[in-house]
């Protein structure tokens, strides 16, 4: 690689001009009439001191990437002492100790400043190259005073590193907190990391690597989850608290600053929340939320209870911020106020986030753990640190659920559970019928005064069925008639959940390949053909209604997504079947 | 949940999924006869497949008593040189279509007379949104899927359920459903689904036209639209049918323990089972005070 001026990056010839051995001068650039490397001196030292603290060097190679960096590097490195120390002896361990110490600083395992100490102090025979410039000696003398400054360069390099893989474990949390937030892992790194994509690799018979083929396990997992949802609805029937009042209280104490979750507890919150509140209002279409957070030990309310995702989510975002203590009570007794005054069908819910490990409250907790208790509010704990007692006895008093979570895929896991209606506890809300109108949406293009902006709009607008008004929004409650206005399918959005369809039975291959049996051997859904390929056996699923064959991949998006079976649905004398049942 | 597919599609390559109406007692009793919409539709699929050479049609004949694919532009079949006079594509779809009427007509059950039976959509939306899931999961690069309903019989209440399940799965996909609507009356649940997965509804009102409406409406490819002045949504009909039996109301009452819709009030929900306490009784009776 060519030469660099280290003040301003313009490419020189050479650093400098030798006129005897240990006499030289040093070259300038000509771009910036500076001298173009002044560390030339320090010799072999140069490209491993500046690096790491030197402004100027690293100004010069920004510009390159990091992949480039090191191996730029590790030229120099080779370069440089190939030129000054020939064969010598200790060559190649001390390239090596060089490149592990360039390694741990690139990592930041290694203090910057130990390292420069070590290396001024260690390289102290260099002083005997000031008498040469005076003195006349033999060229032989610099490479002896060169081995003696190695050695004991690399001595202190040995030292200094077991030293550090000695206080490692004592001030690792200390030295995190020092990095940024990649966590001392490079940008092309933290990817890698985070996939793990060599996990979903394993060898074939030939020793060749190949993607593991997950389908059947994945397909017997799904089944596994289905037969327990099936099990728990036989016994439970089909209640389900659909009209939910929920609060989520997020912990945003100093403890959510904590970086064990990437980037931090608080960003891998707000993210979630984010999630959390689309896929709720998708499955509670009825259902209200409202945001609490937690900061210096007071419970703010951050959004009231309302049906708006974008609205909660706007607001989190923009207070993402983090300190003082947390208050588990004081959140509690503001959620408590605010649910105390819902209707009675309604479900009471609080979903906290806690981050903390302690609380600091003003009273007694347990007092106000019973007061919720007798409100009726189901109240769910999702701890981001360890588990604490209090948390789960909230949650066991309340009928609510306890979880930690683990790294951030659980996280999501955890509270995505909290989506689904829970089944409805006949003590906790009492069953109602609620009159509702269900509008038309006017032609777009057309006039009309709404009552809830009070100005004429163009465009599509909602017409009250009772008293005719126009409304802008759904849901709502008509402004004239007090009636309750929904659209038809914000309600028939919820609706697989009181019918479900039923599991489909497995087909064995060997029976599928029984002609006798009469099946088409193509998947109703989408037409594959089930027929085994190579060795593969075909794996099929069979409705036991309408006795319709479907291929794994269907009898997954049929149950997960679609909620329908396709053979029941395009035969008529089935669904009258069902229909009268 | 399955996550939703990606949104990278294969430029300009589109998977156009028909659902055929060929309801018999919709068909008797309309004034257009079957012969002549059929081949309006055969020309609007050529033109489909002469639009891109990677484009595929599939065809789903939506019955009164069952439903079935009857035209698959990728198979093998479709390929085969033109039969005497007609080429392969019409052969292949008619053939299918005959037997499938056929089969259709030996499955009917007895109906009240002077009613027409409805089609089950619902199930021919099914067996699209599964078809259409397989081409999602057939490369990195799926063909750009949509769906297209020619419907002409009026809409069936008992369907409802089913029906949504299929549109909220569509709009999760987010696969468009279009819908060209031919029938007299228009059609609540198609109206819905085309607003909801984001379609477009249309009611063409000369049937003698039919080709040029479909054309110049439905043939375009997504990406296009954009740049179309496409028919206005002429108001979307949101009114449910109730769970008793099975009308179609603007107005009702919601269990709300299972929101199922009633027309009437009852003491016990029929779904869930519970039983509504005194409560309510009075929200509604000072409703009806309200009302007066
Ligand atoms: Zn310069
Ligand atoms: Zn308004
Ligand atoms: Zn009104
Ligand atoms: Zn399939
Ligand atoms: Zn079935
Ligand atoms: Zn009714
Ligand atoms: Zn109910």
């Amino acid at each position: 690689m060519g030469f660099r001026c280290i003040q301003c990056g313009f490419p020189v010839r050479t650093l400098y001009v030798q006129y005897s051995p240990g006499n030289i001068r040093l070259m300038k650039c000509e771009s910036c009439k500076a001298v173009a490397d002044e560390y030339i001196e320090c010799e072999i030292m140069v490209p491993i001191l500046p690096y790491p603290t030197g402004p100027r060097l690293t100004d010069i190679f920004s510009t390159m990437s990091s992949i480039n960096k090191q191996s730029s590097f590790r030229s120099l490195i080779l370069e440089g002492s190939k030129g000054k120390l020939g064969s010598s002896k200790g060559f190649s361990s001390l390239v090596s100790i060089c490149w592990k110490v360039v390694m741990d600083v690139f990592f930041g395992n290694l203090m910057c400043n130990d390292l420069l100490l070590m290396l001024m102090i260690s390289s102290y025979f260099k002083i005997f190259l000031v008498a040469m410039m005076v003195w006349e000696f033999p060229s032989s003398v610099i490479v002896i005073i060169e081995l003696f400054c190695l050695s004991s360069n690399a001595v202190a390099l040995k030292e200094i590193m077991n030293n550090n893989a000695a206080q490692r474990p004592l001030n690792g949390d200390a030295d995190d907190d020092d990095e940024d937030d990649g966590g001392g892992l490079e940008a092309w790194e933290r990817t890698y990391a985070e996939d793990r994509s060599w996990e979903a690799l394993q060898e074939d018979e030939s020793g060749l690597l190949r993607p593991i083929d997950n389908t059947a396990i994945y397909h017997a997992q799904y089944r596994r989850r289905l037969r327990n949802l099936a099990s728990k609805a036989a016994t439970a029937r089909i209640q389900k608290g659909l009209i939910r009042y929920l609060y989520v209280v997020v912990d945003l104490s100093k403890a959510a600053s904590e970086r064990d979750f990437r980037p931090s507890r608080m960003a891998v919150i707000g993210k979630q929340v984010e999630a959390f509140i689309r896929e709720f209002f998708d499955q509670n279409p009825l259902s209200h939320v409202g945001l609490v957070t937690i900061k210096d030990g007071i419970a703010y309310c951050l959004t009231e209870l309302g049906g708006s995702p974008e609205s909660h989510i706007k607001a989190l975002m923009g207070k993402l911020e983090c300190s003082g203590d947390a208050s588990l009570q004081n959140a509690l007794e503001l959620v408590l106020g605010y649910l105390n005054q819902i209707p009675s069908y309604g479900h009471r819910e609080v979903l906290v986030l806690y981050s903390a490990l302690s609380t600091c409250d003003p009273g007694d907790l347990m007092e106000t753990i019973q007061k919720c208790k007798k409100s009726k509010i189901r109240c769910s704990v999702i701890g981001l640190a360890a588990e604490m007692f209090v948390c789960k006895h909230l949650c066991q008093e309340t009928g609510g659920t306890y979880s930690v979570a683990l790294d951030e895929t659980h996280f999501r896991e955890l509270i995505l559970e909290h989506a689904p209606p829970p089944p409805a506890i006949a003590e906790y809300a009492s069953a109602n019928l609620i009159k509702m109108g269900f509008p038309q949406r006017s032609a777009e293009g057309s006039v009309a005064i709404c009552t809830c902006h009070e100005e004429a709009k163009t465009g599509g607008g909602y017409t009250c069925p009772r008293c005719k008004v126009r409304v802008c929004e759904l849901p709502t409650e008509c402004r004239i008639c007090g009636l309750t206005l929904i659209s038809s399918p914000h309600l028939a959005r919820s609706y697989h959940h009181l019918f479900p369809i039923v599991m489909f039975d497995e087909v064995s291959p060997s029976s599928q390949n029984d002609a006798s049996l009469g099946f088409s051997n193509t998947c109703f859904g989408c037409q594959q053909s089930l027929n085994s390929q190579g060795n593969k056996p075909g794996l099929s699923v069979i409705c036991p209604k309408c006795k319709q064959q479907f291929c794994l991949d269907c009898d997954i998006y049929i149950h997960e997504s679609l909620h329908n079976c396709p053979g029941c649905e395009s035969s008529r004398h089935l669904k009258s079947l069902t229909a009268s049942q | 949940m399955t996550s939703a597919p990606s949104k990278l599609y294969a430029d300009d390559v589109s998977l156009l999924v028909v659902t055929l109406d060929t309801n018999p007692f919709f068909w008797t009793t309309f004034s257009f006869p079957f012969a002549d919409f059929l081949s309006q539709v055969l020309a609007f699929l050529n033109s489909i497949l002469l639009l891109g050479q990677l484009n595929q049609v599939m065809v789903i004949a939506t019955g009164c008593n069952s439903c079935r694919f009857v035209y698959d532009s990728t198979s093998d079949k479709n390929h085969g040189s033109t039969i005497g006079t007609m080429p392969a594509l019409y052969s292949n779809l008619l053939h299918n279509l005959d037997q499938f009427v056929a089969r259709d007509r030996q499955l009917a059950s007895p109906h009240a007379p002077g009613t027409v039976p409805s089609s089950l959509l619902s199930g021919s939306l099914s067996m699209a949104l599964c078809y259409i899931q397989r081409a999602f999961r057939s490369g990195p690069m799926p063909p750009q899927p949509r769906i297209l309903c020619l419907q002409g019989a009026a809409d069936g209440p008992e369907q409802y359920v089913a029906i949504m399940n299929a549109i909220f799965s569509a709009q999760h996909s987010s696969v468009p459903i279009d819908s060209c609507y031919i029938g007299s009356n228009n059609s609540a649940f198609l109206q819905q689904a085309s607003y909801i997965t984001d379609g477009i509804y249309y009611k063409p009102p000369q049937l003698d036209g039919l080709y040029q409406y479909l054309s110049t409406v439905f043939a375009t490819d997504l990406h296009s639209r954009a740049f179309l002045r496409l028919p206005k949504s002429m108001g979307v009909d949101f009114r449910a049918s109730c769970f008793c039996h099975k009308q179609t109301i603007d107005m009702g009452y919601v269990c709300s323990v299972c929101l199922s819709i009633f027309c009437e009030h009852h003491d016990k929900c029929s779904t869930c089972g519970s039983v509504f306490g005194q409560a309510q009784l009075d929200a509604s009776a000072a409703d009806r005070k309200r009302k007066a």
